[in-house]
């Protein structure tokens, strides 16, 4: 049997169009598809095939799967995962391409499953390597690098923000690749009710900042995060918080940078009184440049930023704000 | 909601926190370290006694492991559970490994109403082993629930999404991983942690290559699992003031033309 030389990419298109972490999968696609000699399919579930083509032809894909209940709002586990099968099918990919992200890592092991294919999860980068796909994954938050390689087909996640999504070309739209009607569903399990959007684009702003100022549990108060907001509006950088800041209203869980909020990777990370626990720094290692300000030498943090400083905020925050504003005027 | 029996899939793991050194490749990675149990388990474990207080269900713990998680399986049977079981076996990293293992044990011990575990293992971080166990049980599955309310019709479930959340009606049978913002594990008080010690830890034996096979290659084939090189030096900006400090750290920014 020849072997497959297609890579299927699925998103998350609910917003409407594709996000940046669409764009990063399909840029990864097109290089395996390169490699492989073979096409990128794109699977978007949450729109409607045809108003994403030029979007997703520039993007690097060459087909866009129509599948009938794709553009579905909401997510429905089973009746997705059965109509990806079906793109399985329709586009018979070598590789499965999903973000790790909320719809990934629900979809992904269904389809690894409905397939039979090895699932690698979190990965940072995949490449071909002679007849194999090298997988290359992080495990315990990024203390180890793990390079799996396997022979056969494949489903993987990839962390947003692990490579950078290409520019977009404007050579021509998507081809649309007709998918047939998955077959019907025996009742559901698990049933979707309702989606309630509640972060007014922050998640979204915070993904694409270039500098981004997050306080941790040593803020020690919500009144401390409004002048951590000052430094932020005076960097213009967007405001976040670790999960424990979160976790005590000090700032919108839509604003959480970690492993169950969002994945940043600015240009500048300013971390303020943010210790480096594991599960936070899943969420910002990808920064080019980490400044941590913490009192406690021994901070984890420190092992993760580029400039550190060993002083309690309360000292360093004014001193920060004032010489901007100086050099400001 | 009926629930009789629930299972909670509890792992405990070389402290996520601590040094993970790669003296060679084919070393167990923090084998030296201290055993802690992998934080969204806890999350799970929390979530099965919520549902235990509306349905009074019995709560079976399954862990494999080796006799060094006894402590950590004492502590669920504080916080509510009925009985804990320890499989022991090693699996390694090998998370298609612990699904079959896992989806074995419930097999022999259930049927099970609600099967929960967290997330993904603090270690292997790979939120495999709750999708593979429920598939291969046939059992309906959500993945990083945040919410977990129970109701006549089944189990009223949060999750996030891209810019919002989702909310769903799960039917049981149904597996969920329960993610950290979904709750606040209860710290045990001290007449139940003395009663826990009471409480035999049940032992299994699994016999790995008994029932179905999951998909996929039965191992992993790992190339190399290593430290990656440090993440950049960091530079500690000293001075004898605070406005010392914040200057130099204004400069160093600017001459990498970060602002």
């Amino acid at each position: 049997m020849a072997i497959a030389r297609n890579v299927l990419v699925v998103c998350d298109a609910s917003r409407g169009h594709l996000t940046a972490s669409a764009r990063e999968l399909l840029t990864l696609a097109r290089s395996l598809a390169d490699a492989l000699a073979g096409n990128v399919d794109l699977l978007a579930l949450g729109a409607a095939a045809p108003n994403i083509v030029a979007d997703a032809g520039a993007a690097g894909a060459d087909q866009v799967c129509a599948a009938d209940g794709a553009d579905r709002q909401g997510y429905h586990p089973e009746a997705f995962a059965a109509i990806t099968l079906r793109a399985c099918e329709a586009a018979t990919p070598r590789i499965v391409l999903f973000a790790h992200d909320a719809l990934g890592l629900d979809l992904a092991p269904r389809v690894a499953f409905g397939i039979g294919a090895r699932w690698a999860t979190n990965c940072i980068g995949i490449a071909v390597e002679g007849d194999a796909l090298r997988c290359e994954r992080t495990e315990v938050g990024g203390k180890l690098q793990v390079v799996e390689v396997i022979d056969g087909q494949a489903v993987a996640t990839l962390r947003p923000k692990s490579i950078d999504a290409r520019a977009p070309q404007s050579r021509r739209d998507a081809r649309v690749l007709a998918v047939p009607a998955a077959p019907p569903q025996a009742a559901e399990g698990v049933v979707f009710v309702e989606r309630r959007m509640e972060d007014g684009g922050a998640a979204e702003e915070l993904e694409q900042a270039a500098i981004v100022v997050t306080g941790g549990l040593g803020m020690g108060s919500p009144g401390a995060f409004a002048k951590l907001r000052e430094l932020a509006e005076a960097l213009g950088a967007s405001l976040a918080g670790s999960k424990q800041a979160v976790d005590r209203g000090w700032i919108p869980a839509n604003r959480q940078v970690g492993l169950t909020g969002t994945t940043v990777a600015p240009k500048v990370y300013v971390a303020v009184a943010v210790s480096g626990a594991l599960q936070h720094m899943a969420g910002c290692q990808k920064s080019r440049t980490i400044v941590a300000i913490n009192s406690d030498p021994a901070a984890p943090i420190f092992r993760f930023a580029r400039y550190g400083i060993v002083a309690k905020w309360e000292e360093v925050l004014p001193e920060l704000l004032a010489q901007l504003s100086a050099a400001r005027a | 909601m009926e629930c009789r029996n629930l299972a909670v899939l509890f792992k405990v793991v070389p402290d996520p926190e601590g040094v993970f050194e790669m003296t060679a490749p084919d070393d167990v990675p923090g084998k030296s370290l201290p055993l802690v149990p992998s934080v969204f388990d806890e999350n799970a474990m929390e979530a099965a006694v919520v549902i235990k207080e509306a349905t009074q269900c019995r709560i079976s713990v399954f862990c494999i492991g080796a006799p060094e998680a006894e402590p950590m399986l004492r502590r669920t049977l504080a916080m509510g559970a009925d009985e804990a079981v320890l499989i022991e076996q090693d699996v390694g990293w090998d998370s298609l490994g612990a699904a079959r293992v896992l989806a074995a044990a419930l097999r022999a011990s259930g049927p099970f109403d609600v099967v929960l575990c967290g997330r993904e293992a603090a270690d292997t971080g790979a939120g495999l082993v709750g999708p593979y166990v429920a598939q291969a049980l046939g059992m309906s599955f959500l993945t990083l629930t945040t919410g977990i309310k129970v109701e006549d019709a089944g189990l009223r479930v949060r999750r996030n999404c891209d810019g919002g959340h989702d909310v769903f009606m799960c039917r049981p049978p149904v597996l969920l991983t329960v993610s950290g913002e979904a709750n606040r594990p209860r710290m045990p008080s001290v007449i139940k942690v003395l009663q826990a010690k009471k409480i035999p830890i049940r032992r299994m034996e699994i016999d790995a290559n008994a029932g179905p096979l999951l998909p996929g290659p039965a191992k992993a084939q790992i190339r190399s699992r290593a430290t990656p090189s440090t993440t950049g030096q960091c530079s500690f900006l000293d001075g004898t003031t605070a406005a010392d400090k914040a200057t130099a750290l204004l400069n160093a920014l600017r001459a990498e033309g970060a602002l």
